[in-house]
C-alpha cells in the first residue's frame, strides 16, 4: 500500500475516528492518540484485513484510548483497572446532555457501556463490534442484547418512551 | 420504530462528541509519511527525569531519610492515581480520570476536618517500587504450558514501545500481558451460548433466536475443590494462595475466586481472580508478574496531617481490596501495616472498633438539575478515625509503587485513603478542578441521528 493509497483510505474514516476519540479523551489529547493511531496503522498496514479497516482502527483505538487512561489517571481501583481495557464513555460525557441516560448509563459496566456505545454512537453492526473487540459475533449480539435489556430496564423507572 | 430504535436515538443524542470537529487530515498524511518523532520531547524529558529520581533513589535504599532532608522526588505520580474514597459519590464525580476539569451537576463541596481522636504523631513506612519478574514472552510461554493453551507470544498490534503488550491467542482462549505486569487467561465458550443469528428489519444482524442458558450446577466444582484448583493452579504458576485468604462465590451459573496477590510476604493491594463457567471450565484467571523492590524506609506525616490533604485530591492511593469489600477495619489486617508503621502510639483506628463507629452508608441521592445551584452544597466531614496501611499509586510512566498511607474514616461512613509520606518525595500532580456545570445544553437535533 503506497501512502497515497493509504491516506485515502483513511482519510476516509478520520470523521469517524475524530468522533469515537472525542467521547473517550479529553479534547487536548484527541489528535495525539489520533496520530499515534495512524502511525500505528501506517506500521501494520499490510495486517488490516480488507474491508475492515474501520473496525481495525477502532479495535486498536480502543488500546490506546486504555493506554492513554492509565497513563493519565494511574487510576488503581482493583477491580477496575488493570482487567480487559475498556474504552467506553463516561457517564460523565454522557451527563452533559441527559441525566437521566447518565444516571442508567453510570450502573452498567466499562464492557457494557462500550457495547452499547459502539452500538449507538459509533453506529457498529454486531460484526463490526465483535472485530473490534475481538470477540465472536455470537458473543457480541448477545453481550449487547443483554446491555441494552439492562439500559432499558434501568430507564424504564424514569418512563423511557 | 421499536425500542432499540429509540434508545439508539436517545443515546445518539447525548452523544458528547457532538460538535467535536473531524481532525485535520494530515494527521493521516504525517502517518504515511513516515513522520518523525521529535527526537527530544516532554515525554523523552520526563522519562529520564523519572529515571534519574529513581537513580537518586536506589542510593538511598534501606535508609531513613530525615524529614528535614530535601531529596528528589521518588517519583512523579499519574494524574489522578489511586482515586480511592470509598463512596457513591465517588462514581459520579471522578470516574472520567482523563478530563483537566471536570464538570458535574450538583456541586459538592466538601470539608475535610480532624476529629479529636486523630493521632498527630507521624511515622516511618517503607516505599515499594513494582518490577517485572520475568520477560513477557517467557512468561506467556510458561503459562501457555500450564493453561494448556497452543501457539507463541506475539506483540500485539496496539502495542507500542511505551506500553508493550503480547498474548497468545487461539480460538477463543486468549493469554495477554501487559506492559504494566497483569496477565490474564480468558476461555470464551460459545457452545454454551450458541444460537442462530436472525436478521432484524433494519438490517442489523441481532440474535433473538439464541435458546436461554440452562443451568448446570453439577458441572460446577464445589467449594472445596474451587479452593484446590486455586491453591494447585497458584503453585504451578507460582503465586502466593492460601485457603483462609480465599474469597470463593458459587451459584447454579458459575463460580468465582479472589485472593491477595501478595509477593515477598507483602499484600500488594492487588487481587487475583479466577472464574468458572456454568459448564465448570476454567473461564478466567488473572494475576500479575512483578515483585516489590524496597526504595527505602521514610518518615510519614500523621493522621492529623493527612486529613489536610484529602481535599487537594492528589494525595491518594488504593488501598488493599479488603477495606472496599467491608469497609470496617481490621486493626491487624493482612499486611495491611507491612511496612507503614504508626509512631510511639497506634493511630486511633486501631483504639476503637471502627465497625461499631461506621454509620450507615448514605443512601444515593437522585441526581440534581442542574443550573439549580451554582454555589457549591458544603458537606463537613469528621475524621473519626484512621489506619495505618499500604497504598498502591502509579507513576507518570505506568509503573506500580507501594507507599505508606492512611485509611481515613469519616463520621458519614466512608472512607479516603491518603498517602503520609512527606512533602517533596514524591512530586504530585496538579490539584483537580472540578467545577460546577453552566447549565442544560441544547438538545441536538432528531435529525442528526444517523441509525
Amino acid at each position: 500500500m503506497s501512502p497515497e493509497e493509504f491516506s485515502a483510505l483513511f482519510r476516509a474514516h478520520l470523521s469517524q475516528v475524530s468522533a469515537y476519540l472525542a467521547r473517550r479523551l479529553p479534547e487536548s489529547a484527541v489528535e495525539e492518540v489520533a496520530s499515534e493511531l495512524f502511525e500505528i496503522a501506517w506500521a501494520k498496514k499490510n495486517q488490516i484485513p480488507e474491508g475492515f479497516a474501520l473496525p481495525w482502527l477502532y479495535k486498536s483505538a480502543r488500546y490506546l484510548v486504555a493506554n492513554y487512561h492509565r497513563k493519565e489517571s494511574g487510576r488503581s481501583r482493583i477491580l477496575a483497572s488493570f482487567q480487559e481495557p475498556v474504552a467506553a464513555p463516561s457517564a460523565e460525557a454522557v451527563a452533559l446532555a441527559d441525566l437521566g441516560l447518565s444516571e442508567a448509563f453510570s450502573a452498567l459496566t466499562g464492557s457494557e457501556r462500550e457495547l452499547i456505545s459502539l452500538w449507538a454512537l459509533e453506529n457498529l453492526t454486531t460484526k463490526e463490534i465483535s472485530l473490534a473487540l475481538e470477540i465472536s459475533e455470537n458473543a457480541a449480539g448477545i453481550r449487547l442484547s443483554r446491555a441494552k435489556a439492562k439500559l432499558k430496564t434501568l430507564l424504564s423507572d424514569e418512563s423511557f418512551d | 420504530m421499536n425500542d432499540d430504535f429509540d434508545l439508539k436515538k436517545r443515546i445518539a443524542d447525548a452523544d458528547p462528541a457532538k460538535g467535536f470537529p473531524t481532525l485535520n487530515e494530515s494527521v493521516v498524511a504525517k502517518a504515511a509519511a513516515g513522520h518523525p518523532k521529535p527526537s527530544f520531547s516532554f515525554k523523552t524529558a520526563r522519562l529520564a527525569l523519572g529515571s534519574a529520581s529513581l537513580a537518586t533513589a536506589a542510593l538511598v535504599v534501606s535508609l531513613t531519610l530525615p524529614s528535614a532532608l530535601s531529596p528528589q522526588p521518588l517519583f512523579t505520580m499519574a494524574t489522578g492515581s489511586g482515586q480511592a474514597s470509598a463512596t457513591s459519590e465517588e462514581s459520579k464525580v471522578s470516574a472520567d480520570q482523563g478530563l483537566d476539569a471536570m464538570y458535574w451537576p450538583g456541586w459538592i463541596s466538601y470539608e475535610y476536618v480532624a476529629g479529636d481522636e486523630l493521632s498527630d504523631l507521624g511515622g516511618s513506612g517503607e516505599v515499594y517500587q513494582g518490577q517485572l519478574i520475568e520477560d513477557p514472552t517467557s512468561l506467556l510461554a510458561r503459562l501457555a504450558s500450564i493453561f494448556q493453551v497452543s501457539g507463541s507470544p506475539v506483540q500485539d498490534q496496539w502495542s507500542t514501545p511505551e506500553y508493550p503488550s503480547y498474548s497468545i491467542t487461539n480460538g477463543n482462549t486468549n493469554l495477554n500481558t501487559y506492559y504494566s505486569g497483569v496477565w490474564y487467561y480468558s476461555n470464551w465458550n460459545d457452545r454454551l451460548y450458541a444460537c442462530e443469528e436472525v436478521i432484524s428489519e433494519d438490517g442489523e444482524a441481532t440474535t433473538p433466536g439464541c435458546p436461554e442458558p440452562k443451568p448446570t450446577p453439577e458441572l460446577i466444582p464445589t467449594t472445596t475443590e474451587l479452593t484446590n484448583i486455586v491453591l494447585s493452579m497458584s503453585s504451578q504458576i507460582g503465586i502466593t494462595a492460601d485457603a483462609a485468604s480465599l474469597t470463593i462465590y458459587r451459584d447454579d451459573w458459575g463460580a468465582y475466586a479472589s485472593w491477595p496477590y501478595v509477593i515477598n510476604g507483602i499484600d500488594t493491594g492487588m487481587q487475583n481472580y479466577a472464574n468458572w463457567s456454568s459448564d465448570g471450565s476454567l473461564s478466567y484467571f488473572s494475576s500479575y508478574n512483578f515483585e516489590l523492590i524496597s526504595r527505602g524506609s521514610f518518615d510519614t506525616v500523621s493522621p492529623r496531617v493527612a486529613v489536610s490533604r484529602i481535599s487537594e485530591g492528589r494525595w491518594y492511593g488504593s488501598p488493599p481490596e479488603s477495606f472496599y469489600r467491608d469497609q470496617q477495619v481490621v486493626s491487624n489486617g493482612l499486611a495491611r501495616s507491612e511496612g507503614a508503621v504508626p509512631a510511639e502510639e497506634p493511630v486511633a483506628a486501631n483504639e476503637s472498633s471502627p465497625a461499631e463507629d461506621l454509620p450507615v452508608e448514605p443512601e444515593d441521592q437522585p441526581i440534581p438539575v442542574p443550573a439549580e445551584s451554582q454555589e457549591p452544597e458544603i458537606v463537613r466531614l469528621t475524621i473519626t478515625s484512621s489506619e495505618a496501611t499500604m497504598l498502591s499509586v502509579w507513576d507518570a510512566q505506568g509503573n506500580y509503587w507501594l507507599v505508606p498511607g492512611y485509611v481515613l474514616f469519616n463520621d458519614q461512613g466512608w472512607f479516603d485513603a491518603v498517602i503520609s509520606l512527606p512533602d517533596g518525595l514524591i512530586e504530585l500532580p496538579e490539584p483537580m478542578t472540578i467545577m460546577p456545570m453552566d447549565g442544560i445544553q441544547e438538545e441536538p437535533a432528531v435529525s442528526e441521528m444517523v441509525d
